[in-house]
């Protein structure tokens, strides 16, 4: 056996033990994103909500939970990017106060509303997911431009050789502006978009 | 390398210059077209003008098959001297070896030998000495050889070396008289035998650390001459003599013995150690194994036609990539998300790239397979790196464990736990991508003369390792279509020609 061939053999079997090692589970298994039967209760808060109308009062409640959670997972280190709609922080409520009539000094009649949020474990991996999404969506438009621009330039050059080849170097010059005006336009395009 | 002119510009009336194509001692060489369109290389004499242009001027009326013609002497409005001279398309011989590291089929050094043999013969009829005869001076354009560069040619004139002080010849090619000074035509013949050798084994004769360490080889050593097929030891061993009265009278004597060579049977073969000097051209030589055809060495892309080729590949690949996965976002009918569609996108043309770049890079060498495979493994490993980046991981953002645990050290430990699967999943991108790229070989599917245009044989193999390698990886489908799909584009988009009929073994090799 030669010793390149040696040596290759030697690094996938590091490379497959490693990953072995490392995902330590067996084939096929399905991912496992959401495992909502072993999620854990990581905090729950009570919020209270106030408006003139019951729906007032309760989207008040929905975002004091919002920022509740939010500071939650900055004081984790977790700053996210995605901004959880009030729909998802509504599916986190579990138990909503019915809605009471108050008289508050200034301004005067209102209902008030009290919810419970459990925020446990599968719902930390959703939003990761999403912030991860929205993270991949902002890289894949960087990298989109980038390969628009490279191609571009790609195709500028190839073509210029071509044509240069083509026209026996008699019209160098314009096909040299050309490339360049090519190149600049796809440029301001691609700066037009972002 | 920066030369005096640029493309368009005519510093000589009645020429334009396309492109500058070599520089030396003695000048730079430009690519440029006449007025009437026809092509020529355009040397622009620098240096010492004086032996130049009076070894030009004597080649000027020489007209041989296998010589770059020149076709005339100038003077533009600057005084410089121009030689216009005919253009070579080819490649020089020198770069035809280095893809041939074990020498070229005797059959094909044979036909470029005798070739050169005769042209070099021509000039010493004329009484040229070329004096700095080597692989790269020798041009291979559509398979026939031109002999060049007679930037050092001179008159045989007694054997007194000049005053001149420009070296003689290159190292490797450097008869032994030489250093004495005292020297005539037969610097060709053993320039020409040292060419012979390389053309046959791959190596020159005499090689060292040093110009002096070879010097001293050419004057003291003998050739190593075991290396050589036994029809050829004592031909190489002759025009390789230390003394030049004991070398073939004339290139046309050695070029008779090699194309003897080629006829006669030759029962007895003697051993290097046991041949007696230079006698050799009296012995009966061997037949070679017969072939059916000498192969045609067909010329090998330039430079610059290789980045107009990877420059297409590259473009016409990400053109490619995008149509075939607005095709599959469209038999999704919707079920696809735009983040899984321009990540199918993105990583199928990162996939492309990364075999088209090394594979052109490669071209036709022959390579270590293996040592390939590790490269490609390692390339494949950065796509996975690429498939974790576009979906957004990041070790140094939210999403990893290390930065909640130490945000909060004990009170939300159980955060830590549930995102415990980070690692696994960028192990498992890095791996499925690694082993894919290491179980094919996919500079193959890029190779100019592999044996399809297209075939669906690495298209299935792709898929094949791509389900296979799902043992590793928990996002199946986006991977095996972009293995794919690779596989698909890469041979759409790279060049290919017919490979040439199957022939015997012994010169079944990618010529040129």
């Amino acid at each position: 056996m030669r010793p390149t061939q040696l040596t290759s053999l030697v690094l996938v079997g590091l490379l497959v033990s490693a990953t072995s090692a490392l995902a330590g589970r067996p084939s096929f298994r399905p991912p496992a994103p959401v495992r909502t039967g072993k999620s854990q209760v990581l905090q729950s808060w009570v919020v209270q909500g106030f408006g003139v109308e019951e729906k007032d009062a309760k989207k008040f409640a929905l975002e004091e939970a919002k920022k509740q959670l939010l500071k939650y997972l900055n004081d984790q280190g977790i700053v996210l990017k995605w901004d959880p709609p009030l729909s998802y922080i509504e599916s986190l409520a579990k138990h909503f106060e019915p809605a009471e009539d108050k008289e508050v000094p200034v301004a005067g009649h209102v209902k008030q509303l009290e919810i419970q949020v459990l925020f446990e474990s599968k719902d930390l991996r959703y939003m990761l997911e999403k912030e991860g999404e929205l993270r991949g969506q902002d890289r894949m438009m960087l990298l989109g431009k980038f390969l628009a621009g490279l191609v571009a330039f790609l195709m500028a050059v190839a073509g210029y050789f071509r044509l240069e080849e083509a026209t026996k170097g008699y019209y160098t010059l314009w096909l040299r502006l050309g490339m360049l005006g090519f190149i600049a336009a796809v440029g301001v395009g691609i700066w037009l978009v972002a | 390398m920066k030369f005096t002119y640029n493309s368009g510009q005519r510093p000589l009336d009645g020429y334009t210059i396309k492109r500058g194509v070599g520089r030396g001692g003695f000048g730079e060489v430009y690519y440029a077209v006449s007025d009437g369109g026809k092509e020529v290389a355009l040397k622009l004499v620098r240096g010492n003008q004086e032996v130049e242009l009076r070894g030009m001027a004597q080649c000027l009326n020489l007209k041989h098959p296998h010589l770059v013609s020149l076709y005339d002497m100038k003077t533009d409005a600057q005084g410089d001297h121009w030689v216009v001279m005919e253009y070579i398309a080819g490649e020089p011989l020198n770069i035809v070896l280095s893809r041939h590291p074990q020498g070229l089929p005797h059959e094909l050094a044979q036909q470029w030998f005798l070739a050169l043999a005769r042209a070099v013969a021509y000039l010493h009829d004329h009484g040229i000495v070329h004096r700095d005869l080597k692989p790269g001076n020798i041009f291979i354009e559509n398979g026939i050889v031109k002999v060049g560069d007679y930037g050092l040619s001179k008159f045989i004139s007694g054997s007194q070396r000049t005053a001149q002080t420009q070296s003689v010849g290159t190292v490797h090619y450097m008869a032994p008289e030489i250093s004495t000074g005292n020297y005539n035509k037969q610097i060709d013949v053993y320039a020409s035998g040292i060419i012979l050798y390389e053309m046959i084994t791959g190596r020159v004769p005499f090689d060292g650390e040093s110009a002096g360490e070879i010097l001293m080889k050419h004057l003291t050593s003998p050739p190593d001459l075991g290396k050589l097929p036994a029809e050829y030891v004592n031909i190489v061993g002759k025009a390789l003599a230390k003394n030049p009265a004991h070398r073939y009278a004339s290139l046309q004597e050695m070029a008779k013995v090699i194309e003897a060579a080629g006829k006669e049977p030759q029962p007895v073969v003697l051993k290097p150690a046991e041949a007696p000097p230079f006698a050799a051209h009296a012995a009966p030589l061997r037949r070679p194994a017969p072939v059916q055809s000498i192969p045609v060495a067909l010329p090998a892309p330039s430079v610059r036609a290789q980045i107009v080729e990877l420059c297409g590949s590259l473009s016409l690949s990400a053109i490619l990539a995008a149509v075939i996965t607005v095709l599959w976002a469209a038999l999704g009918q919707g079920n696809l998300t735009p983040t899984a569609i321009g990540q199918e996108f993105f990583l199928t043309v990162a996939a492309c790239w990364v075999v088209l770049i090394p594979a052109k890079l490669w071209g036709s060498q022959r390579g270590d397979g293996w040592s390939r495979r590790v490269v490609m493994m390692v390339l494949g490993m950065c796509i996975g790196l690429g498939a974790l980046w576009l979906d957004g991981w990041s070790p140094f953002l939210p999403g990893s464990g290390e930065i909640v645990t130490a945000a909060a050290p004990a009170q939300n430990a159980r955060i830590v736990s549930s995102l415990s699967n980070a690692l696994p999943n960028a192990a498992g991108y890095l791996s499925y991508f690694a082993l894919a790229f290491f179980a094919l070989r996919w500079w193959k599917l890029a190779e100019r003369r592999r044996p399809h245009r297209f075939s669906f044989a690495p298209v299935l193999a792709a898929g094949f390792w791509g389900l296979a390698l799902l043992l590793v990886w928990q996002d199946p489908w986006r991977g095996t279509l972009v293995l794919t799909n690779t596989a698909a584009i890469v041979q759409l988009v790279s060049p290919w020609e017919q490979p040439p009929p199957p022939v015997a073994r012994r010169v079944r090799l990618r010529y040129a």
